[in-house]
């Protein structure tokens, strides 16, 4: 045990020498040195959407400020690219990633490996499996693999190890498949998600690995109970932790130190004990020292997936594969072999290790004093400005009251939310404008060599939000009557509008994923999703032109006897249906634009080849593909303004 | 002397209109107040009175289209009941296809045509289905298109409603009773937003519908003039009460003063050069 500390300790301090002896060629991109961080902004990838992982990662995170002395800002985001651009432009200085898109943070965004997690029974890597229902007819890879377009394959993100790469390089790539071409749907969706598809038979194979099962048999052991693993790839490396190589060396020190140390070494058993429960809750044991060679594997990876592609890609000629292959293999050979056993030193600055801080959950008082007497003044100011002086009608006391409560806590409510909404941030816009304007020059060379493909899945999405709309119409014209005081009983009302609230506040992606459950990945998800939060809003809309209308004519039908059905089709409707028309029109330009966003949750279209584009930093493409949905967008918002225009 | 004919005919079935101790409460604000009134089969009534007087009250609740107080006595048309105690009538919708109505804003809807306005008039008393999806009997239409003759705005049947002007709104309206096949015709200020012509026009067809087609007409007005030359019959109504009931001719200048107040002199001196 002491020895083991030992070693570790050591490996510490060489890693850090060799920080040390790196700084100098990187600190040419900044003349000046870097200044040690007082804040640090910890990134932390949230891919599996059930798990909580912002509470678990919280206690983890209060334990690296304390440890540190360095305040701790958690940055979560559940976009491998969000983080990857963050650290990019330095919004964050230290991530988690898992490998894929650790290999992007070390490319792209001056990042560098320097720690590994491993797993709570000491595993030193997961692997990737692919998985079927327990009763699947399926039993090998060969069963799989006839390529009769008769399998519905359920794919991870375009940037997950074990999701997409791994079961790229190992089966497809190597036998020259193309899985669009091979099967017959293919979606992409989180692990989770997969799962999920899988147990519900809504998709025949997907794509998943180890964690997500371990955590599955833990959470939900009879969704585990319903899936078979049909094949299992070679050993995945641990998750990286990454940080910015430009970090200066004394942050540097202090983030390896409390990584090296957590949950290994405490002044106490119990404290030592919290540290592992602490670790054991995110999934790992402990961490290792690792550095770039950590990637290697992934590397190489890709390399084989690529190779692969080129020895089966028909459009090359003989000279080009050739030279290509060549050139792979080149690369190959100079991929290091990965991670090895690190040397060991001793000692460490000692006064890295503790500073107190109290990280409690403090009552902004400040803030609430502050705003309280900002309200309070502004009250007094409204108040006394509404006074009448002169001539003019006098003012009602209780009026001035009123209106100048409603105004003191209007700018109340928005000094307020001037933290939380970090206004003050404002001159960052200006101050890091080349940063925004470098990160746009990526879209500036347009790819246009998939623009077929683009306008076919335009097209889609343009068609889901028709039907999307079209549903919403059906279900907000009995929905929007019924929510109308003038036309329905209160009763009634109420509780239809309470429903059409809860429609209405219900964001589409999160409908979208509900519907993703019971009718699988893909544009009819979509539909539905569309479907319901329009209907909300929709009837709201629809009952308000009918609150609105004149009651004349309907008295006029009810007067000659006509049943209340006919009351509502002939004196209401042909009221307000011009205005409807224009609403319902009006939901179908922002539909579309919603149809697009939807692509996140997989729902099909143009969206989901938008969000693969931007998670593999294809901006050429993601710039072509925006330009469509602008071109779009603006069409079906000309085109509908006619119809409105002819209609009132 | 209209009083004693009214005691006669007390609980006789064959009375077109029946209003008994009917009661009219907005708020505090009392805009009928224990109104007794009895109308016979084939009567022209005219209804005056200040604004605010009770006139427009009295015709909807009539109609069922405004709810009486409880403590209300009955409202009967051709014997059926359609309020009582402030209740409304089980088969209300069936006693109000007998009772045309006309608006003074007309209430025709404005998006469809003349010709689908009228035949409103029509939907209750054909099946629902044909209501809801705008199936009208052939039988109908030509109803429809000949009430339409018969009020002289034929010529504008497949036109807006809402582009017409307030006389050929009203005047379809009045078709939409015809077509509605109704008994008796409650006219709730048919001519106020009417030029003169178009007023005249209105009311001689209402005469013409009394007269010729045998229907009890029920008119509220505010020109005294028009009262005493079409109705033989005036109700006068202030602050919710009738105040006079009986034969035109029998308003004189003491009972309108009686009725609009002393400032009433304009109304008066109209009635004086009828």
């Amino acid at each position: 045990m002491m020895k083991h500390r030992i070693i570790l300790l050591l490996s510490v301090l060489v890693l850090a020498l060799g920080l040390v002896k790196v700084q100098p060629v990187f600190g040419q991109e900044k003349k000046d040195k870097p200044e040690p961080v007082r804040e640090l902004n910890f990134g932390v990838l949230t891919t599996e959407a059930s798990d909580n992982l912002s509470t678990l990662w919280a206690p983890f995170l209060e334990d690296m400020g304390k440890m540190t002395g360095i305040k701790v800002n958690a940055f979560f985001s559940a976009d491998y690219s969000g983080l990857i651009e963050a650290m990019r432009f330095g919004k964050i200085q230290a991530s988690w990633f898992s490998n894929k898109p650790g290999l992007e943070a070390v490319r792209r965004s001056n990042g560098e490996v320097f720690a590994k997690a491993t797993y709570p029974d000491g595993a030193p890597g997961y692997y990737s499996v692919l998985l079927v229902p327990a009763d699947s007819p399926y039993k090998t890879l060969d069963d799989i693999l006839k390529c009769d377009k008769t399998i519905d394959f359920g794919m991870g993100d375009p940037n997950s190890t074990s999701g997409t790469l791994m079961p790229m390089a190992y089966i497809f790539a190597p036998r020259g498949i193309v899985p669009t071409e091979c099967f017959k749907n293919v979606t992409n969706a989180t692990h989770e998600a997969n799962g999920y598809a899988v147990a519900n038979k809504l998709v025949d194979v997907a794509t998943n690995n180890t964690t997500n099962l371990k955590r599955l048999a833990r959470t939900q052991p009879d969704i585990l109970s319903r899936i078979r693993v049909l094949w299992t790839s070679p050993l995945i490396q641990t998750d990286p932790i990454v940080w910015r190589r430009d970090l200066d060396q004394r942050t540097k020190e202090k983030l390896l130190y409390f990584f090296m140390t957590y949950g290994r070494r405490a002044d106490s058993s119990e404290e030592l004990h919290r540290q592992r429960q602490v670790l054991a809750e995110l999934d790992f044991g402990t961490f290792l020292p690792a550095s770039d060679a950590h990637l290697d594997p992934i590397i190489r990876l890709e390399l084989v997936r690529d190779m692969a592609r080129v020895r089966n890609d028909d459009t090359l000629d003989e000279e080009t594969r050739t030279k290509e292959l060549v050139r792979l293999q080149g690369e190959l050979n100079e991929v290091g072999i990965g991670d090895t056993e690190m040397i060991v030193a001793e000692g460490i600055d000692k006064n890295n290790r503790v500073s107190k801080r109290s990280h409690a959950m403090a009552v902004p008082w400040q803030r609430i004093i502050f705003t309280l007497s900002i309200g309070l003044v502004a009250f007094a100011m409204f108040f006394w400005s509404s006074a009448t002086r002169g001539a003019g009608p006098v003012k009602l006391l209780r009026e001035r009251v009123f209106d100048a409560a409603v105004w003191a806590i209007f700018l109340s409510m928005l000094i307020w939310a001037y933290v939380a909404a970090e206004i003050y941030k404002t001159p960052d816009l200006i101050n890091n404008a080349d940063k925004m304007g470098e990160y746009a020059a990526g879209f500036l060379k347009l790819d246009w060599k998939e623009g077929w493909l683009y306008l076919q899945q335009m097209s889609v999405t343009i068609q889901i939000a028709l039907w999307g709309t079209f549903l919403s119409i059906l279900f907000a014209i009995p929905f929007g009557l019924l929510s109308s005081r003038n036309v329905a009983p209160a009763p009634v009302v109420f509780f239809v509008r309470r429903l059409m609230d809860a429609f209405r506040s219900i964001n589409e992606l999160v409908v979208g994923t509900m519907f993703v459950v019971t009718v699988g990945l893909g544009p009819f998800a979509g539909v539905m999703a569309l479907a319901v939060h329009t209907t909300g809003v929709l009837a709201k809309l629809f009952s308000e032109a009918v609150e609105a209308m004149d009651p004349g004519p309907v008295e006029g039908v009810r007067a000659t006897g006509a049943r209340p059905i006919h009351e509502v089709i002939w004196g209401v409707i042909p009221q307000v249906a011009p205005l409807w028309t224009s609403y319902a029109l009006y939901r179908f330009e922002t539909n579309t634009r919603s149809a697009t966003i939807l692509g996140l949750i997989g729902a099909g279209g143009i969206g989901q080849l938008l969000f693969e584009q931007i998670r593999s930093f294809q901006y050429g493409k993601t710039a072509a593909i925006l330009l469509i949905i602008i071109v779009a967008v603006t069409l079906v918002d000309m085109l509908s303004q006619i119809l409105r225009k002819r209609l009132m | 002397m209209a009083d004693k004919a009214n005691d006669q005919l007390a609980g006789d079935n064959a009375l077109a209109l029946t209003v008994q101790s009917t009661s009219v409460s907005f708020g505090t604000f009392k805009a009928l107040n224990k109104v007794d009134l009895k109308v016979m089969p084939g009567e022209m009534v005219a209804l005056i009175g200040a604004s605010g007087s009770g006139k427009s009250t009295l015709l909807r609740t009539i109609d069922g289209l405004q709810r009486a107080d409880q403590g209300s006595g009955r409202l009967e048309v051709f014997g059926r009941k359609l309020q009582r105690d402030g209740r409304l009538a089980k088969g209300l919708r069936y006693r109000r296809r007998d009772i045309g109505f006309i608006f003074q804003s007309f209430n025709l809807v404005g998006r469809l045509n003349l010709f689908n306005n009228v035949l409103i008039g029509c939907l209750g008393r054909i099946p629902t289905w044909r209501g809801v999806f705008g199936v009208f009997p052939d039988e109908d239409k030509v109803r429809a298109m000949a009430a339409l003759e018969r009020v002289g705005v034929a010529d504008f049947a497949g036109r807006r409603t809402s582009n017409l002007s307030g006389g050929q709104m009203q005047r379809a309206a009045i078709a939409r009773a015809l077509v509605q096949r109704a008994k008796m015709v409650l006219a709730d200020e048919p001519i106020a937003s009417l030029d003169p012509v178009s007023a005249r026009k209105v009311m001689e067809l209402l005469q013409e519908l009394n007269a010729r087609d045998g229907l009890t007409v029920v008119v509220s007005l505010h020109q005294v003039d028009y009262a005493m030359r079409y109705c033989q019959r005036v109700v006068a109504l202030k602050a919710g009460k009738i105040v006079f009931d009986g034969p035109a001719r029998d308003l004189d200048r003491k009972t309108l003063i009686k009725v609009y107040g002393e400032e009433y002199e304009d109304a008066f001196w109209t009635a004086e050069a009828v």
